[in-house]
């Protein structure tokens, strides 16, 4: 598989001689420009730095241009700006500027006075009278009151001057003790957002606080949220937002190696035009005493869930992001060697059902990495980011790895600027998943001939072709109909499979 | 316009950088992040008296750096004495000045003096914040009778009873329950982590914002806790 993998330590040059661990990673990629990226993980530099890159993610610097210190931020670019929410102390400042690389302090555009884990997510509109705003999604849980509360501060305007925001509660149902600390829009063009959130509906019990049934609640708005994500209902008991599932052991603060765990949650939706009803959640929960990610899909707008499309055991930090052609990719770590090492995996798939996995890291499992990570796409690509152990062993990273910091990899030793040995410790890690063309693609699997073919995972053996031209009409899946088509010709079957997709 | 030195000792302690340099360039930058532009100088750096522990001052010196001045201007191969905060960190390193001097040996003797003395200074005002200071001996770790553990920020609190071997700041019995931070989170990362039979002075505080019982004590920063060799220093300056 002719795909492109590029793997980036973060930390700069000039950083040569931090131990720190720089844990709990995300990733802004700007639709304008994909050669402009920023960077969020916890540095032991204050006020706090962002990191930044204008030539793609090959090269870092850490510029200190957000105004206050941090318990938990990430941020997100539109075609407009770049925003960060930001956990300063108890309360949450969300900050914007339209240039980073001014490097001047971003200024604060919205605040709420107690929250836990703020998540940004912005979208410029690209039709209709309103195109060119922002809207803006600060998703947050709601300390304000006396329980946590699930909660989204929505802008339809993010880029004006003084941009107003307006805060929606998502949790909505009877019986619901609190919701665990995080929540994840996903927007469409077509104004469709989703919003994901875990219900803890049993007591919560000191020392974890975790709930033994909770539930994974997927709310949708049909107007960039100006309808309060009251779009979806589940017939089951008529409140708002559909329970793809229920009552399953959340174990918050609960230990998978060094790391917590307990809120872990990815949601995602199909960017191509008229595949909103296209969406995907993943989430992680207690089976048999594992910690496991679950993966499912919508194909109709939220009504209705798969099972599992993806099922890992010992996993956590799970992201979520689709391509322009309709590819989905599922960032987690899972813990394995004994719970000595994490392996850091992207799985694709475009029919849910064959899977093609890229493992970026193998490493050393050794201290805290965070609460989550950052996947997104533009146009064909993945972009994202981790965290993990920094020590240069090139054993560890299978598809070869760039650092910027003073490095030894004969001798697998970090340097500091005067060239003396540092001690290893968690970096983050920056990486992109490049997919060829389509027609690229075609030519890269092999259609002109050969004996053996493997596509999406599926293996093929005594292939024939001679020659196999096409050229596709319209708006469609190709990865999909390529697949359809090979196995029809390797069965030797004539059939037609209905498919239920856009 | 260089500042004036009354306030030397605030303005060390707010900066993380502290060097003597001669500008190489004007309205330049050496670092590829930074744009070049008013306001900026390059300079090399001549002599380091403060640095972040991911630099080193060995490291900082004889390197070029970009400067964000504060106010003023400068002139190609003049030498100042700059205090700055950390700006950008890339290939090079750029700072954000918040004062220069024009580099005499008066200002230098001034600004050296004010960075030795900042490690005291922060030390006193600690002292000065503590509850009780103790001399001890953690006898036993036990799971935290304070229920914090809800928000991802919740500091975790083990409970650690220590045997008082004396006190150097109020009047504790023979033993205080020390509460210490375990989650890994922010802003949590750099509290120390107590352990058995670990020997410390103890810099205690209060613990308000949640909610400790009364008659226990807190440990939430690096600084709380030193090494028994430090109890001389302590004591001295608890007796000022």
């Amino acid at each position: 598989m002719a795909i492109k993998i590029r793997v980036v330590n973060m930390i700069p040059q000039s950083q040569s001689g931090e131990t720190n661990d720089d844990s709990e990673t995300n990733i802004a990629v700007n639709p304008a420009d994909p050669r402009i990226i920023g960077g969020t993980a916890f540095t032991n530099i204050f006020p706090t730095t962002i990191f930044l890159s204008n030539d793609g993610g090959e090269s870092w610097a850490e510029a200190g241009i957000i105004p206050a210190g941090t318990n938990d931020f990430n941020a997100k670019f539109s075609r407009n700006a770049l925003y960060c929410g930001d956990l300063v102390g108890a309360p949450l400042s969300v900050f914007r500027t339209a240039d980073p690389f001014s490097l001047a302090p971003m200024v604060q555009v919205d605040g709420e006075p107690n929250i836990d884990q703020p998540w940004m997510i912005v979208d410029t509109v690209t039709n209709g009278p309103d195109t060119g705003k922002d809207r803006a999604y600060a998703a947050y849980t709601n300390w304000n009151a006396v329980v946590s509360v699930a909660t989204i501060d929505v802008s339809q305007d993010g880029a004006a001057a003084a941009p107003v925001f307006g805060s929606v509660q998502l949790m909505n149902r009877p019986g619901v003790t609190r919701n665990a600390p995080s929540v994840r829009p996903a927007t469409h063009a077509d104004g469709t957002v989703y919003a994901a959130y875990f219900d803890w509906r049993a007591a919560l019990v000191s020392p974890t606080w975790g709930s033994t049934n909770a539930d994974v609640v997927v709310a949708r708005d049909d107007n960039w949220g100006a309808n309060n994500f009251q779009d979806l209902v589940d017939p089951s008991d008529s409140h708002f937002g559909v329970r793809v599932a229920t009552g399953f052991n959340a174990n918050f603060n609960g230990a998978l190696g060094p790391d917590r765990f307990g809120s872990d949650l990815a949601m995602a939706v199909d960017p191509r035009p008229k595949h909103s009803r296209r969406a995907w959640v993943g989430w992680c929960d207690m089976q048999a005493g594992s910690y496991t990610l679950h993966v499912r899909e919508s194909k109709d707008h939220g009504k209705t869930w798969s099972a599992d499309r993806l099922t890992i055991p010992n996993a956590k930090n799970p992201g979520l992001a689709i391509s322009s052609e309709g590819r989905v990719g599922v960032f987690y770590q899972q813990l394995t060697g004994g719970g000595t090492r994490w392996e850091h995996h992207v799985q694709f798939t475009t029919n849910g059902v064959d899977w093609y996995d890229v493992i970026l890291a193998k490493t050393a499992a050794t201290n805290w990495t965070g609460d989550y990570n950052g996947l997104q796409t533009h146009g064909r690509d993945f972009y994202g980011t981790f965290a993990t152990d920094n020590t240069p062993d090139l054993a560890n990273f299978p598809h070869g790895v760039r650092y910027q910091r003073n490095v030894n990899f004969a001798t697998k030793q970090l340097l500091d600027l005067g060239g003396n040995p540092v001690s290893s410790s968690i970096d983050p890690f920056f990486f992109k998943i490049s997919w060829p063309a389509k027609k690229e693609e075609g030519e890269e699997r092999g259609l002109g001939g050969g004996e053996r073919l493997e596509i999406e995972g599926l293996k093929y053996e005594r292939v024939s072709i001679r020659k196999l031209t096409f050229e596709r009409v319209g708006e469609g899946d190709d990865g999909d109909a390529i697949a359809r088509l090979l196995r029809r010709i390797a069965d030797g079957l004539d059939h037609e499979k209905k498919d239920d997709d856009d | 316009m260089a500042t004036s030195m009354e306030r030397v000792d605030e303005l060390v302690e707010e900066s993380s950088y502290v060097f003597k340099a001669t500008v190489t360039q004007l309205n330049a930058s050496n670092e590829p992040a930074v744009r070049a532009g008013p306001g900026l100088i390059v300079a090399r750096v001549d002599e380091a008296f403060r640095a972040r522990e991911t630099v080193g001052v060995e490291n900082l010196r004889g390197r070029e750096v970009t400067i964000q001045l504060a106010n003023g201007s400068l002139a190609v191969g003049e030498n100042v004495i700059v205090l700055a905060t950390e700006w950008v960190y890339g290939a090079q390193i750029a700072v954000r000045a918040v004062a220069h001097y024009k580099a005499t040996s008066q200002t230098e003797k001034a600004v050296v003096e004010a960075v030795e003395r900042l490690p005291t200074r922060l030390l006193e005002a600690r002292l000065d914040r503590a509850a009780l200071v103790v001399d001890g001996e953690v006898e036993s770790i036990k799971a935290s009778p304070v229920p914090d553990g809800q928000m991802l920020r919740s500091p975790s609190y083990k409970l650690a009873v220590v045997r008082v071997v004396s006190a150097l700041k109020g009047k504790p019995g023979e033993h205080v329950n020390v509460l210490f931070p375990t989650s890994p989170a922010p802003p949590w990362r750099f509290a120390p982590r107590l352990k058995e039979h670990e020997s410390a002075v103890l810099i205690l505080h209060h613990e308000t914002a949640l909610k400790a019982p009364a008659g226990f004590y807190t440990v939430l920063e690096a600084g709380d806790v030193h090494p028994r060799d430090a109890l001389g220093s302590i004591k001295s300056l608890l007796k000022r």
